[in-house]
Parts: C-alpha cells; sequence; structure tokens
C-alpha cells in the first residue's frame, strides 16, 4: 500500500512572520493605551468666570455633602412663610433654620431638576437677570461645585458666583429675615 | 509527452494579511491622533479661528500645547504633612514658538515659578491664605498675565486655566476664580483641566 509522504518543511514555525506580529500587536497596545489616556484621563471643562462679589441673589446653593444641598429660592420665603403662619408666635432663628434644613434640602437628582426649571425660567424672562450664588465648604473637592456650574450654563442672562462656606454658618446668629420678597441671610 | 501538473498554490497567506492589516489600522489610528492632536506648523498657527466664546461640556483634551496661562495644582508634603504644590506655567510669547504643557512645567520648576501651600491652609480665613506665598504668587500671575494680555495672547479675550485633581481643595480653585473675577472684562472664561 501507497502512503503519501508528508512534507516536513510544512511543519516549521515561521519564526519571522511571528516576531513582525508580536511587534506590531506591541506597537498596537501601546499606541491605543496613550490615545486612551489622552482622550479619557483628562477633561477640560469651559466657565465663564464668575462674579464673586458680595450682593443679592435669586438662589443659595449649599452645598452640604457630594449628594446633599440646600437650595433656597423665592418658594424657601413661602415656606418659611407657611410654617411660622402656622405657630402663630414671633419664631426664633433657630426654627427657621430647622424648617429650611427640613424642607428646602435636595439630593443631586432634585438639584438637576431645580436647576432646569430655573434655566427654563431664565430662558423665558430673558430681560431678568438672574445670579445664583455656589457656597461650598473650603476643604471639600471643588468638583462638587463646577458640577453645579457645568449644569448652569448655556442662558446668558444666568450669572454665578461661587464664596466659601459650609452649612454650619447657618447658625442662630443667622437671623433669616423676610423683608417683602427678600429673605436675608447673615453668615459669621 | 507527459507533463507534470502543477500544483495550485491559491491558498491564502493568512500571516501576511494579518500583518498588513495591522500595519494599515496602526497607520490610520496615528495619522487620526495627530489630526486630533493639532498641527503645529507654521501655516496652522498664522490661521485665525474664530473659536466660540464659551464651550459648556467637558471636553476630552486635543492638544498637549499650552495657549494660556495655566496654575497646575499637584499633591506635595511639607514637613511630612499633605498639601498642594502650583506652578505657573506660561505660554510661549510672541515669535518664540510654541511651548507644551510638560514644557512649561519644567521651565516653571527651573526658574522656581512654583510655591507650596502650608499645611491646612483651607483652615485660614481669606484674608490669610491670600497672604500666602503661593497666593501671591497665584494673584501677581493672574495680574501680570492680564497686564500683558495683549502681547501673551492671539486672541481677543485670552483665558486662564487651571489643571488639578478632581480631589482639590475647593479653596484653592475658588481662589483662582476669585482673582480672575476681579478682570472679568479682560479674562471673560476659565478652563478647567480636571485630572482623575
Amino acid at each position: 500500500m501507497a502512503f503519501k509522504r508528508s512534507r516536513e518543511a510544512d511543519k516549521g514555525l515561521q519564526l519571522v512572520s511571528l516576531i513582525d506580529l508580536i511587534f506590531i500587536l506591541l506597537i498596537f497596545f501601546i499606541i491605543t493605551s496613550v490615545l486612551i489616556k489622552l482622550s479619557l484621563g483628562e477633561s477640560k471643562l469651559y466657565i465663564p468666570t464668575p462674579k464673586n462679589e458680595p450682593g443679592d441673589a435669586q438662589i443659595l446653593v449649599q452645598i452640604i455633602s457630594e449628594d446633599s444641598l440646600l437650595w433656597l429660592d423665592h418658594t424657601a420665603i413661602d415656606t418659611l412663610n407657611l410654617y411660622t403662619y402656622r405657630l402663630k408666635r414671633p419664631v426664633p432663628a433657630e426654627i427657621k433654620r430647622n424648617i429650611l434644613l427640613d424642607k428646602m434640602i435636595v439630593d443631586r437628582k432634585g438639584l438637576i431638576d431645580k436647576i432646569g426649571a430655573l434655566k427654563e425660567l431664565a430662558g423665558t424672562e430673558r430681560e431678568k437677570d438672574y445670579f445664583v450664588i455656589i457656597r461650598c465648604p473650603d476643604h471639600f473637592p471643588y468638583h462638587y461645585a463646577t458640577s453645579i456650574v457645568e449644569r448652569l450654563l448655556d442662558v446668558p442672562n444666568l450669572e454665578y458666583g461661587c464664596v466659601s462656606g459650609s452649612i454650619h454658618d447657618f447658625n442662630d446668629k443667622s437671623g433669616f429675615k423676610i423683608a417683602g420678597n427678600t429673605l436675608q441671610i447673615d453668615f459669621y | 509527452m507527459a507533463f507534470r501538473k502543477t500544483e495550485n498554490h491559491r491558498i491564502l497567506e493568512l500571516t501576511s494579511l494579518i500583518d498588513i492589516v495591522f500595519l494599515l489600522l496602526i497607520f490610520f489610528l496615528v495619522s487620526f491622533a495627530f489630526s486630533l492632536g493639532g498641527d503645529v506648523s507654521d501655516s496652522q498657527l498664522s490661521a485665525e479661528i474664530k473659536l466660540p466664546e464659551t464651550e459648556t461640556r467637558l471636553t476630552p483634551i486635543k492638544s498637549d500645547i499650552l495657549r494660556n496661562l495655566m496654575f497646575q495644582i499637584v499633591p506635595d508634603t511639607l514637613d511630612g504633612r499633605y498639601t498642594r504644590r502650583v506652578y505657573v506655567l506660561l505660554p510661549a510669547v510672541g515669535d518664540s514658538g510654541v511651548v507644551s504643557r510638560r514644557r512649561a512645567l519644567g521651565i516653571a520648576h527651573r526658574d522656581s515659578m512654583f510655591a507650596t501651600f502650608e499645611t491646612d491652609f483651607f483652615l485660614l480665613d481669606d484674608a490669610s491664605f491670600s497672604k500666602l506665598a503661593a497666593a501671591e504668587l497665584i494673584s501677581t500671575s493672574i495680574a501680570r498675565y492680564v497686564k500683558n494680555a495683549i502681547r501673551v495672547s492671539n486672541s481677543k479675550h485670552p483665558m486662564i486655566e487651571v489643571r488639578a485633581e478632581s480631589q482639590t481643595e475647593f479653596k484653592i480653585i475658588n481662589f483662582i476664580m476669585t482673582q480672575c473675577s476681579k478682570y472679568k472684562e479682560v479674562v471673560p472664561q476659565i478652563a478647567i483641566r480636571m485630572t482623575p
């Protein structure tokens, strides 16, 4: 019986091609890793220069933690009036503070909704200027504040300012005086 | 006459094919990366490109070329305690070409354009904080940059950039923003480069 003789030469490893491929793979992964680092590792956020001056603001956002914020807008006066009217007696600052801390705190999702509503309002009332003050404790990571600033953009009549300060500045000495449509808070 | 039939070698050479495919892939990847990274040829530099007034979302870094005054804030230690150091990175002026951020960082290091904040700097009040050497370096650098704004930058409104880790304390960034707010008319925009 005749057997077909196999060719021994075909069984050898193509070493040159193998090295070639390995080098190409190596270069490929080096380049992709560098590109990924460049594109994903660092990002740039363009923000308008803030107006960091003391003054009146329509909205005050106090950062309490990464997921907890105090949002004070015109509804804060309504809330205070509602609850203090029920008490039917002069209300000390401590109680006003507790009412605000109880009713006006929002999480990140709530903040997004509030900002969305504010932008819509500012977009419709273009003749009116809106000013938002963001208060953040000094030791907190700055991205807590810039993530809020990022969401406030796109509306020309909406300005913002950043100031240092913690929730502990809302204390008994703060007063929480209501004068007409204005809520005056003194920080010490 | 008997002819020997030749064997038909029409089998695809897979190794060579992969070789060529990878070569092409790498070529296009690299050329794409260069097109993103921005050409630094003279023709590109002299071109006047009208940039939008504001960009509002986080955008990936496309180029490492420094075009504005930049404050780079890095972790540091002082007496074994954790703190921050600020570097002042200056862009190339006039016809002196372009400078990358890395090169500018080297120059800042060489020329001692850096300062370290005291430990627990975030506990200081604003007045005490502004008297720190690092804070004074920031404020004087911004003032000088704004003064020379027309000469330093080709753009109508120069920008100030801050490059810092996302965990950097708000006190430092807010101080820079407050200094910039003094020159809001000249510097209407700030760029924040957030590193992980």
